[in-house]
């Protein structure tokens, strides 16, 4: 009998210890995140971005131990700012990304690395906005977290890559003295080394490939 | 067997049928029966669930069979579930109601200026307002440039459409400042206490204002701190008069910020007016700190605790224009105030509110007036208010609160004779405001103030009515509202009786935003004072009375002009027409501090590509009044007008060191602000007289900022 409850006191704790583990391994969420980071990547209008975000809000509520889609919802709706800044809804996206943004904070297993990346890519929108009044107040929110995300992981391409675009937006004097297109080759490496996995953010390859093109005549 | 995989096969293809997909689909619409896009449907406990379209319309599939929760997300909206079996959700009308907690309030606009703003979109950054030519980086300097507010008299004081510098007044996180500006000798401009870089948002408002806000007949400038400061950091800032070092430390949940300021007007007053040094017997000088702890409480409470402390002193020779003699004046201030509020927002919509400030200001004067003399005040003041509001419908918001000013003055003035007197009265209110949304572009507040000054024993009813009009782009407010302000404590301790001063407002304005960076707006008032105080030579009484009335108009607008490069400017032009029976005046005149017409113009240049902005400003200001005892009547004559041609020039060296320069009055015009006139005539049977200049005709600031912080860039704020 005392074999019995070990065993059951065994099995229950490999249980709870994997049920987290266990969501990320449903099939019914690896599907629905396969599904919606596809939809993200390609999405074309940010009509497309606002319905992704809204399903990864949907999966991060059903599967509520999982940072990704609460990192999505924040990604899709930061993007979908970016794609029209000037639209009216942008307050509500803004306060929609920031509410998932305050939630990652939760998250002890979030990647730290990539939550810094998506902090600074919020305030990159925030900015897009109104670019007079909020240049400068949180330029050096998006700098400082481009720069930490970097710090946190080096192999991450993301927050190189933002930083770059940024810095290229920005008065001369304001720049990095790095070359923009050794970064991108940088970047570019760092790319083909991701594993593409839903575990872990991984986009960003096709925006890169857009914006290196600038560097083809440099070789 | 057979049977039994008869009976299996059966039971799968249950199963499958069980298993088969229900299509929901509907729309969604506000309360008034108008689609809503981008509301996330969805059926609780599954990732089934579609995003609305931008006619409102939703469909998507389930394998969720049976009762479910329908489910229906948005922000601004109260989140909605609907319970059903599936099948029956089908061509559903799902209407949504607005979550009145996250509502965006509109604000009455006019008498209003919000000179930062705190909403997301809506910021401009202190260095928005330090780079107003002229401002010195002063928070009432750059204030000042606006319409409606006076160019500054020789004390530099924020004087407003046609009322004293007394009559403006500051308030902290709701909480009131006493002494807002530091000290300053004899004909010299003085400084507010606080830099504009510890404020979240800067609001002033020239009148109309709501009765939350007592205590003041003209205008007063609400500052909100920052909630919170994320980013440790630290900085140091060199003046030509001094220098400053400070930083923040930021947790998860808390941060606090901490600057100490040294002043030494020594160094400065050596290199550009050398001339001067015999004046000084010792330089002014002013050491003083601030700090702020903001602990966050709960998922939506704020602890904020801010102190601060200055002490001015210095000793310079005074010349009496009366018998030519010379006196030593030492000066000797302290001036602290501290205050702690908290603040929540529960889930049932309730927001309240509750604080207390306590304010000191000591001063001990040698030869303060005559040679020999010796003054000693000493004021002090406890603000404590609480206050609570709620929206109940879209309609209608209600917001209340409870407060009470403790004041005690204590002053000791020794000649011939020795003077010693303290008086404390209190001053406790009660007010009530009411909003009503009477529609998406009307807006109207009818609120009311309560309010006792024991002193003299008597209730006050302070009513305001007011409302905005949305037509377009523009923007038509309207306001009337009655303010009261306990009589000057210099004055009370003579004569405890005196009444509340009391004023009496009526603006209506129009103002229009043409594009992001066009704007003008016109703005007209009359202002009506009763209880003003009368009298001389300690008897005084409550029975003089006033008006004031004027326009006030305002364009500002930008361009860009090339790569890295905008030009942003303001005009504005102020008319103001004021009479008062007061003091001792035997008839209605218009007071030193009003000029009738007031103007100025605000040009600001950024250039990128040489790391610069630069600013400059014109402000001028028709003669102020004064008498001359030559000429029959009282105030009967006018001072030669006002100009100042101002610069300024902000250079970003590097990412970690901001420079910063102004230099005020460039043509050195010799601006006259009133006379001083011997109490004997002299030769010929005519009064001398002196005119009452700056001490400095020109001034000059140069300033570096430096952050040592890592995590941080362009950044002049240590808070």
């Amino acid at each position: 009998m005392k074999t019995i409850k070990l065993y059951l006191s065994v099995v229950l704790s490999i249980l709870a210890m994997g049920a987290a583990a266990a969501q990320s391994n449903d099939p019914a969420y690896k599907n629905a995140m396969e599904k919606q980071i596809a939809a993200v990547d390609t999405a074309k209008t940010p009509a497309q971005l606002v319905s992704a975000g809204g399903a990864f809000e949907r999966i991060a509520l059903k599967y509520g131990g999982q940072w990704q889609p609460a990192y999505y919802v924040a990604f899709a709706y930061s993007q979908s700012v970016l794609f029209n800044p000037k639209d009216e809804t942008v307050e509500t996206k803004l306060a929609k990304a920031k509410e998932w943004l305050d939630k990652l904070d939760n998250f002890k297993e979030a990647d730290k690395s990539e939550v810094a990346m998506l902090k600074g890519y919020y305030f990159m929108a925030l900015i897009t906005t109104n670019p007079s009044a909020n240049g400068q107040k949180y330029f050096a929110q998006v700098m400082t977290n481009y720069k930490e995300a970097i710090a946190l992981n080096p192999e991450n391409p993301r927050p190189r890559l933002m930083l770059a675009v940024f810095e290229q937006n920005l008065p001369e004097f304001l720049r990095s003295k790095e070359d923009f297109c050794e970064t991108m080759k940088t970047v570019g490496t760092l790319f083909e080394k991701e594993q593409k996995s839903i575990d872990k953010p991984y986009w960003g390859a096709g925006y890169y490939k857009m914006v290196a093109q600038k560097c083809a005549g440099n070789k | 067997m057979k049977l039994i995989g008869a009976t299996l096969i059966g039971m799968m293809f249950s199963l499958a049928t069980l298993a088969q997909s229900v299509k929901i689909n509907g729309k969604i619409t506000n309360e008034k029966g108008q689609p809503l896009a981008s509301v996330n449907v969805f059926i609780e406990g599954s990732i089934d669930g579609a995003t609305s379209e931008e006619n409102g319309s939703f469909a998507f599939e389930t394998s969720v069979s049976g009762e479910v929760k329908l489910v229906a997300t948005a922000i601004g909206y109260k989140k909605l579930i609907w319970q059903k079996p599936a099948k029956e959700l089908q061509n559903v009308i799902l209407k949504m109601s607005p979550d009145l907690t996250t509502l965006k309030e509109v604000e009455i606009t006019a008498g209003s200026f919000q000179v930062k703003g705190s909403g997301n979109l809506e910021k401009k950054n202190a260095v928005d307002l330090v780079t107003v030519a002229g401002s010195e980086g002063d928070l009432y300097k750059s204030i000042e440039v606006l319409p409606g507010a006076q160019t500054s008299g020789v004390d530099g004081k924020l004087e407003v459409r046609g009322g004293s510098s007394v009559e403006s007044q500051t308030f902290i996180d709701d909480m009131h400042v006493m002494t807002p500006y530091s000290a300053r000798p004899e004909n010299t401009s003085v400084r507010g206490n606080y830099s504009p870089f510890i404020f979240d948002q800067i609001t002033f408002s020239m009148g109309g204002f709501s009765p939350e806000y007592s205590q003041s007949l003209s205008s007063v400038q609400p500052l909100q701190t920052k909630d919170d400061s994320k980013v440790s950091k630290i900085g140091l800032g060199l003046l030509t008069v001094g220098g400053s070092i400070g930083g923040t430390q930021a947790w998860q949940k808390s941060s606090t910020s901490f600057e100490a300021n040294y002043t030494n007007v020594k160094p400065y007053m050596s290199l550009f007016h050398p001339s001067q040094k015999s004046d000084w017997n010792s330089y002014f000088s002013q050491p003083s700190f601030i700090n702020q702890t903001r602990i966050n409480i709960g998922e939506n409470g704020i602890l904020k605790a801010f102190v601060s402390y200055g002490k001015t002193l210095f000793n310079k020779n005074m010349l009496d224009f009366d018998t030519d003699k010379q006196r030593a004046l030492d000066f000797t201030e302290d001036n602290l105030f501290a205050t702690a509020t908290f603040r929540n927002r529960l889930q049932n919509g309730w927001r309240y509110f509750a604080g207390i400030a306590y304010s000191l200001n000591k001063r001990n004067i040698e030869n303060a007036s005559v040679a020999g003399d010796s003054y000693y005040g000493n004021q002090q003041e406890i603000h404590m208010k609480s206050k609570a509001e709620k929206r109940f419908s879209y309609l209608y918001k209600l917001s209340f609160g409870v407060e009470s000013y403790l004041r005690e003055y204590h002053l000791r003035y020794q000649f011939a004779d020795l003077i010693d007197r303290t008086v404390r009265y209190s001053v406790p209110g009660i007010y009530v405001c009411n909003d009503f949304n009477l529609s998406p572009n009307l807006i109207l507040n009818a609120s009311g103030r309560l309010e006792y000054t024991s002193n003299d024993h008597r209730w006050n009813i302070l009513p305001r009515l007011a409302m905005n009009y949305q037509l377009n782009d523009f923007t038509f407010s309207a306001a009337t509202a009655r303010y009261q302000q306990a009589a000057e404590n210099d004055y009370l301790i003579y004569n405890k009786d005196l009444h509340g001063e009391k004023a009496t407002q009526y603006i209506l304005s129009v103002q229009n935003s043409m594009s992001e960076y066009t704007f003008f707006r016109v703005e007209g008032y009359y202002k009506k004072y009763d209880n003003l105080l009368t009298g001389e030579k300690y008897a005084y009484s409550s029975d003089g009375f006033g008006y004031s009335r004027g326009i006030d108009l305002m364009f500002k607008s930008g361009f860009i002009t090339g790569k890295n490069q905008s030009i942003e400017y303001m005009l504005s032009y102020s008319f103001n027409d004021t009479k008062r029976k007061y003091f001792d005046y035997k008839s209605e005149i218009t007071p030193s501090f009003v000029s009738r017409n007031t103007a100025s113009g605000v040009l600001k240049y950024t250039n990128m590509g040489i790391k610069s902005i630069f600013g400059l400003t014109n402000r001028y200001a028709d003669g102020r009044t004064y008498t001359n005892p030559n000429l029959p009547g009282e105030m009967n004559a006018r001072t030669s007008p006002y100009n100042s041609l101002d610069f300024c020039w902000t250079f970003l060296a590097s990412k970690k060191v901001l420079f910063y320069s102004s230099a005020n009055n460039l043509l050195g015009r010799n601006n006259i602000f009133g006379y001083l006139y011997q109490s004997e005539q002299g030769a010929g049977g005519v009064f001398e007289r002196t005119p009452i200049v700056s001490y400095t005709r020109q001034g000059f600031l140069i300033g570096c900022f430096i952050t040592l912080g890592g995590k941080t860039a362009y950044d002049a704020s240590k808070f």
